[in-house]
């Protein structure tokens, strides 16, 4: 080892750092190294020297006190621990949350409560009652006429329509009728004709004996 | 007996009694780090002001109470650069010292940055506290610091390695050139043990 090999371990001899072995080792140094021993003469003095600085009092009352707790002020006070990516979040959320809040409208209307809320401002916004403007009042009422009208349109297509099924429906109901009748029709006229095929075949008979009888008088006179 | 453990958990139960404890405890020796980091007494107590308040705030986030005292000294120490950074120009530098006394190697028995400063008057009217103080402040920051912790506040080299986050050798390192320096520099200005003896 070289001499300055040995600095460290007089570090450890002047606080009483060092181990037993290091101990000798430094001390056979020290007895073989003039220089050495000198330099750690040195140290020691000087540490001696420091020690006759003593400490001394404050003379300052410092005392805590309890406050009463602050959500919003240990908020901001932890805000400074976050992590990066935290505080960006949180920055984005507040933002968002900013641009709600001054984008949301809240109306209260003949006990109607309505609230909306949006993050950007809406282009077309319905103008509070003392904007309205002569002009205003025109178009609304020409808006106005104009969905009377339609809805009129409307109201005549529908009934068109409900006519045409209604005819639809009656025709239909009058085939149904015709069709009935007319199977009533052929059945009256089967039975019709089955009646006088029966009554023609009768007569037949009733005539056949009829010149029998006659045939077998004229045989017997 | 309340150990700082003890003391750390009740403050963080809501016991603010408990961190006065803690204050009354510390103050003392975290005063005179900083003073003799800083070397103002008035700059000191604004400093512990300051530091106690910051570890009022953030003791709640400290996980291993064992390491308290180590984070402390680390809170105290961050304040005390911070100072410096705004005092730096009235910082006295080894530089500083050489080239004075490069130039006045005939003239004076003490040689300061401060000019002003008589050599003489300031062996027979300043105390021993500002001479070291002074001779504190011409040797770096690096070893200055882990003089002070090793010297008197009695630090492992380890627990300094540890405030520090600085390997152990290195610290070790600081301290003997830090001691070294400063003999030097007792020495150029003529104050032997003799002296300091008498002005005890």
């Amino acid at each position: 080892m070289k001499c300055n090999d040995y600095r460290l371990l007089m570090m450890d001899a002047l606080y009483d750092e060092i181990s037993g072995v290091d101990k000798k080792t430094l001390d056979t140094h020290l007895k073989s190294c003039p220089d050495c021993r000198v330099k750690y003469h040195t140290l020691q003095t000087t540490t001696q020297t420091l020690k006759k600085w003593e400490d001394v009092e404050p003379h300052v009352n410092l005392t805590f006190v309890s406050q009463p707790a602050s959500r919003i002020a240990d908020f901001f006070r932890n805000l400074k621990s976050w992590k990066l990516p935290v505080r960006m979040g949180v920055a984005v959320a507040s933002l968002l949350l900013l641009l709600s809040l001054f984008n949301t409208k809240i109306q209260i209307t003949d006990g109607q409560f309505a609230f909306e809320t949006s993050l950007f401002s809406r282009g077309s916004q319905t103008p509070s009652p003392e904007l309205v403007t002569q002009t205003d009042l025109d178009n609304m009422r020409q808006e106005n006429y104009q969905m009377v009208a339609t809805i009129l349109d409307e109201y005549a297509k529908r009934n068109k329509i409900e006519t045409a099924v209604l005819f639809d429906k009656f025709y239909d109901e009058l085939e149904k009728q015709r069709r009935t009748d007319l199977q009533l029709v052929s059945n009256a006229v089967e039975q019709v004709q089955y009646g006088t095929t029966q009554r023609l075949q009768r007569t037949d008979r009733t005539l056949g004996t009829l010149i029998e009888y006659v045939n077998m008088q004229s045989q017997g006179r | 007996m309340m150990n700082d453990e003890y003391l750390i958990q009740e403050f963080n139960a809501g016991n603010v009694s408990a961190f006065n404890t803690l204050v009354w405890r510390w103050e003392k020796p975290i005063y005179n780090f900083i003073l003799r980091y800083i070397g103002d007494s008035e700059q000191a107590k604004d400093v512990m002001q300051h530091c106690f308040i910051r570890v009022f705030k953030s003791l709640g986030k400290l996980k291993d109470h064992s390491r308290f005292s180590s984070w402390l000294y680390q809170i105290a120490m961050n304040l005390c650069r911070d100072e410096l950074k705004k005092k730096k120009h009235q910082t006295y530098s080894i530089s500083e010292v050489r080239d004075f006394d490069d130039g006045n190697k005939t003239d004076q028995k003490i040689v300061l940055a401060d000019k002003e400063q008589d050599a003489a008057k300031l062996t027979h009217h300043e105390n021993l506290a500002e001479l070291l103080q002074k001779a504190l402040k011409t040797i770096p920051e690096e070893q200055r610091v882990v003089i002070i912790m090793k010297q008197y506040h009695g630090m492992k080299f380890t627990e300094i390695a540890d405030v520090l986050k600085t390997p152990l050798n290195t610290i070790k390192s600081r301290m003997y050139y830090g001691l070294d320096a400063l003999h030097n520099v007792l020495q150029r200005w003529g104050v032997d043990r003799e002296d300091l003896g008498y002005e005890m």
